[in-house]
């Protein structure tokens, strides 16, 4: 039993059965079936599969963006199955960074603006966070572009945009929804080593989803996410 | 200083709604601020007005104008019924004795009477002497320069001067254009009207003899309370004692009373009007919310998924919308004192004119408005990040 817990501890994140039912065209659908999972502190994990099978939704409630209708959530050894909407909202941002497919900027604010956005929610003063947004953003190469609008960047420099903005609170565990999906191959590649880079220096927890597997050959592990489903292993 | 800059970016990106928003609280401030004015100048007039009253209540008895005498208050009457019946309540009894003029403006319907009042004693200080005509004086008519003369007097004026041209007539020592002869009427009583300049024309009456009858007693009553005793017992006296004689009895105190009334109501009505354009802006600002919820929730979604709390999005809304309302507010009561101070100079009222409105009005929309956000707010307690960032694709 007590081996069990020490397991767990090292074990940042753990899922067990849990599945997703959702109303898709006034039918029910279930998402993950019995889905199971299980990330240690420092791990920069890959997971693949095809579309529309619940990657995002998947990393949603790894996220605490969402929920799960079955099953069961420990977040360092913690249950955080069922928290109100309050502790999950500080969860989010105490623990996590996100970095989503479609970058999700917030658009009528400067690039630099929406970087130390995230800082500020952490109690950073406002001066304060400027100046951490702009050494990321500078470390990306984005140095050049701070004033601008969202919209005003190619995709590759909001993607890192994004990036900037999950990596500059230092989060425990970063989770990317297809980092890479909208972006050239010289791009991707940029992206990824960043990523690896920010793992290994910092011991970030990285979840990634995405479909590219050469994209997935920069993590530890690759898990397809089929194999997560009617988990077998005890 | 920058974080005002952000926040303003956040109400630069919905220019229009912005702009409505704006629009509405700052004429709902105008309106306040002018109603706010209003109450408070309505509010000390009436308490200077029935202040003054107070100090000087009064029951006036009119005495109706008659052709016959038994129908008048004589002297007598009045020491007899009137003169120490009011001792215990009134500091005065006065008598006044005018000479009623009457005109008849549709002539041959001796039912309908109106009645001009001939203040013999003024008259004589100002050296009119008031024996077979009556002539205004400025103060009763200070545009008419002029008199009309009975048409005793312009026989008499012909005896007097056969050759003469007869279109002036001398009062002391100024000289008065003839405006018009009175004609001569088969009865002792003559009434008349010019109807060019709306000047009475009046009742010359050729008896030097002076009036016995009363036209007007007013009793000054030395506490207000005791009117309408007073007036109940003038009503008894005259019904009792002068049964023939119509009168009719105006209480001072009953009119203060009236208007209190008719104020309280008026000031209603100003509250009610304010808080109806407070309402309205404070609907507005409400619907204006909403929107903004379901036009930014693409927006709310990522600010809760990157770190913030819920309440920290409800901060932002609320300042946002909070500083367009403070800022419209303000324009809005500048303008409602701007009104105020106009209309106190244009249309010579009395009022003050009182700085504290605007506070005030800059309260009760501030407040109103924070009460709207509210409302529209407590939705984002419920928005799911994900369903937020999903639903606006
Ligand atoms: N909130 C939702 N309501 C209804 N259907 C949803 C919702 N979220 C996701 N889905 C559906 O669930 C399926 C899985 O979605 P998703 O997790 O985004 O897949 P993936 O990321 O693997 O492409 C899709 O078919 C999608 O349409
Ligand atoms: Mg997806």
């Amino acid at each position: 039993m007590a081996l069990l817990k020490e397991i767990r501890l090292l074990e940042t994140i753990q899922l067990q059965k849990i599945n997703k039912t959702l109303l898709k065209n006034n039918q029910k659908i279930t998402l993950l079936p019995e889905c199971s999972l299980s990330v240690k502190q420092g791990e920069m994990l890959a997971i693949t599969g095809q579309s529309g099978i619940g990657k995002s939704t998947l990393l949603n409630i790894i996220g605490c963006l969402d929920e799960a209708s079955v099953g069961k959530y420990h977040l360092d050894g913690h249950d955080i199955t069922q928290l109100p909407a309050r502790q999950k909202a500080s969860l989010r941002n105490e623990q996590f960074g996100f970095i989503f497919q479609q970058y999700l900027l917030i658009r009528h604010l400067s690039v630099l603006e929406n970087v130390a956005l995230t800082l500020q929610y952490r109690n950073r003063s406002y001066q304060k966070s400027l100046e951490e947004a702009e050494n990321t953003l500078s470390e990306l190469g984005l140095g050049d572009h701070l004033q601008h609008l969202p919209g005003e960047l190619s995709g590759g420099q909001q993607q890192r945009t994004s990036l900037a903005r999950a990596i500059v609170t230092n989060p425990k565990i970063l989770l990317a929804d297809e980092p890479t999906g909208a972006l050239d191959d010289e791009n991707s590649h940029r992206m990824m080593s960043t990523l690896v880079k920010i793992n290994r220096e910092r011991n970030t927890t990285i979840i990634m989803v995405t479909h590219d597997q050469s994209m997935a050959q920069y993590c530890h592990r690759i898990t397809p996410i089929d194999t997560l489903f009617h988990h077998q292993a005890a | 200083m920058k974080t005002i800059y952000t926040l303003l970016k956040g109400i630069w990106s919905q220019k229009t709604r912005t702009a409505l928003t704006a629009i509405s609280t700052v004429c709902a401030a105008a309106i306040l601020t002018c109603l706010v004015a209003f109450y408070h100048a309505s509010t000390n007039w009436m308490a200077r007005e029935i202040e003054q009253i107070n100090r000087t209540t009064k029951i006036h008895l009119h005495i109706m104008p008659s052709e016959h005498d038994y129908e008048m208050m004589t002297y007598s009457d009045y020491s007899a019924y009137i003169q120490n019946q009011f001792k215990p309540y009134a500091t005065s009894v006065i008598k006044l004795n005018f000479s009623s003029i009457q005109f008849n403006p549709r002539s041959g319907q001796s039912d309908y009477f109106e009645h001009v009042n001939t203040n013999w004693e003024f008259a004589k200080t100002f050296g009119i002497h008031i024996q077979e005509g009556r002539f205004f004086s400025r103060l009763e008519h200070p545009h008419n320069d002029f008199v009309v003369i009975g048409h005793q007097v312009a026989e008499k004026m012909r005896v007097e001067n056969p050759n003469g041209a007869n279109d002036h007539l001398v009062i002391g020592n100024k000289q008065y254009p003839i405006l018009g002869v009175i004609q001569k009427q088969d009865s002792a009583l003559f009434y008349g009207r010019d109807y060019v300049n709306n000047t009475i024309f009046t009742f010359l009456n050729h008896t030097t003899q002076p009036r016995t009858t009363i036209d007007q007693v007013v009793i000054q009553v030395s506490n207000p309370s005791d009117c309408n005793r007073v007036s109940e017992q003038l009503n008894h006296i005259m019904k009792k004692n002068l049964p023939n004689v119509k009168y009719q009895i105006d209480n001072m105190g009953e009119i203060a009373a009236n208007l209190q009334a008719s104020m309280s109501k008026i000031r209603l009505v100003f509250c009610i009007l304010g808080l109806v354009s407070a309402l309205v802006a404070g609907v507005n600002i409400c619907n204006s919310m909403y929107a903004i919820i379901s036009e930014r929730t693409e927006e709310i979604g990522i600010r809760l998924a990157i770190g913030a709390s819920p309440f920290q999005v409800k901060q932002l809304l609320t300042a946002e919308t909070g500083t367009i309302c403070l800022l419209s507010t303000m324009i809005g009561i500048l303008i409602g004192e701007l009104i105020n101070s106009q209309l106190i100079e244009q249309l010579e009222w009395d009022y003050e004119w009182i700085p504290a409105a605007g506070l005030l009005s800059f309260l009760i929309i501030n407040l109103i408005s924070l009460l709207s956000c509210y409302i529209p707010l407590r939705k984002i307690n419920r928005i799911n990040p994900i369903a937020a960032i999903q639903g606006s694709k």
